[in-house]
C-alpha cells in the first residue's frame, strides 16, 4: 500500500500526531499544544501510528521510500 | 511502554527518530541499535516515512495557468451563490481530535504553493473514507456553513457544482497556522471525488489560477479577496479547470 493511502487508514488521533512531527516538523511539546493532549499522549499516538504506517505500507523501509512516485 | 532490556524505550527510539533525544542518551540508543539489528530497522524504516512524507507533500513546482479569469473586484461567499448545496464538517484543532495543516512561511508565492500541497494532502486523506468522508453531511447545510463562517471569520458557501454532475457531500474544517481551514467535498454519480479547500489569506495578495499535479492528484488554487481556494481531484486537468471556472465564477458573479 503507497503511503497516502496507509495515511488515510490510521486513526485520525494517530495520523495528526504522524504528521504533526513528521510533516510539520513541530517538536511534541507543540503538538501536545495543538493537539491539546498531554506530551505523553503525543508520544504514545506517535509510536502506534508510526508502527502502523510501517506494516501498512510493507513493513520495511525500503518499501516505504520505492512506493513514493 | 515497551522498556527494553538496556532501558532504551520506545519512546527513546522516536525521539532518536526525530532527533530529540536527550544527548547523554544518544550513545546507549546507539548501542542498542547497534546489537539489535531488528530494532535498527524499524527506526530505519520511520525515517523513511519521515522523508516519504516530505517527498509527497513538500511544495512542489507551480505551473501558472493562463488566468481563465480577468482580474474583478473580489466579492464575499456571501454575494455569491444563493442555491444548492453547501455543508461544512469542522475538526477543530484541540480537543476534538482535528489535525494540523500548514506550511505556511509567509503568504508570498511559498505560502501560495504551501497552499496546494495541504489541499492535495487533505484530498488524498479523506476522499477515500467510505462511510465518514466528511462529518456534518449536506442534510446540515445552514447549520454548518454558519458555524464554518464563524470558525474562518468569514461568510462562507460552498460552491453549486450540481451543473457539473457533482453533489456535495459534506465538509470538515481543518487546520494551517493562521487559523481554521475548509474542506469540502463532492462527489459524483461514478463516485468520483473532488475537494474544495478554502482557508483565510492576507488582503491584497490575489492570485490568477494555478495549477499542480502530483501523485495522480491535481490542484487548481488561487486566492481572492480575504480567502485562497484550492479545488483537488484525480480528473484531467481540463476538467478540474472547468470546475474551478465555476467556483471563480460564483465568487464574482
Amino acid at each position: 500500500m503507497g503511503l497516502a493511502r496507509a495515511l488515510a487508514r490510521l486513526p485520525e488521533d494517530q495520523r495528526a500526531v504522524v504528521l504533526l512531527v513528521g510533516l510539520e516538523d513541530m517538536s511534541y511539546a507543540e503538538a501536545a499544544e495543538i493537539l491539546d493532549v498531554p506530551v505523553g499522549t503525543v508520544r504514545s499516538r506517535l509510536a502506534r501510528g508510526r508502527e502502523r504506517l510501517r506494516r501498512l505500507t510493507g513493513g520495511n523501509d525500503k518499501k516505504v521510500v520505492t512506493r513514493i512516485k | 511502554m515497551t522498556t527494553t532490556p538496556e532501558s532504551i524505550s520506545e519512546d527513546d527510539l522516536h525521539a532518536y527518530v526525530d532527533g530529540c533525544l536527550d544527548q547523554a542518551r544518544r550513545p546507549a540508543a546507539e548501542t542498542y541499535l547497534a546489537a539489535n539489528p531488528g530494532e535498527a530497522g524499524r527506526v530505519a524504516a520511520y525515517r523513511s516515512q519521515k522523508q516519504a512524507l516530505h517527498a509527497l507533500y513538500d511544495p512542489i513546482s507551480d505551473e501558472p495557468v493562463p488566468p481563465a479569469m480577468g482580474r474583478r473586484p473580489a466579492r464575499s461567499w456571501g454575494m455569491a451563490i444563493s442555491r444548492a448545496a453547501a455543508a461544512v464538517a469542522l475538526i477543530l484543532v484541540g480537543g476534538a481530535g482535528g489535525w494540523w495543516l500548514h506550511g505556511l512561511q509567509g503568504d508570498q508565492g511559498p505560502a501560495v504553493a504551501g497552499l496546494a500541497d495541504r489541499a492535495a494532502l487533505a484530498y488524498t486523506v479523506f476522499t477515500p473514507e467510505v462511510l465518514h468522508p466528511v462529518e456534518v453531511t449536506a442534510e446540515n447545510e445552514a447549520h454548518l456553513v454558519k458555524w464554518l463562517s464563524k470558525r474562518l471569520g468569514a461568510p462562507l458557501r460552498a460552491p453549486a457544482l450540481s451543473g457539473l454532475g457533482y453533489e456535495l457531500v459534506g465538509g470538515r474544517l481543518l487546520a494551517d497556522r493562521r487559523g481554521p481551514a475548509a474542506l469540502f467535498v463532492y462527489e459524483n454519480q461514478e463516485g468520483e471525488r473532488l475537494t474544495v479547500y478554502v482557508r483565510r489569506a492576507a488582503a491584497g495578495k490575489e492570485t490568477a489560477f494555478r495549477y499542480t499535479y502530483k501523485d495522480r492528484v491535481g490542484v487548481f488554487y488561487w486566492i481572492d479577496g480575504p480567502l485562497a481556494y484550492a479545488i483537488a481531484g484525480e480528473i484531467e486537468k481540463p476538467r478540474l479547470l472547468e470546475v474551478a471556472n465555476a467556483i471563480y465564477r460564483q465568487l464574482n458573479p
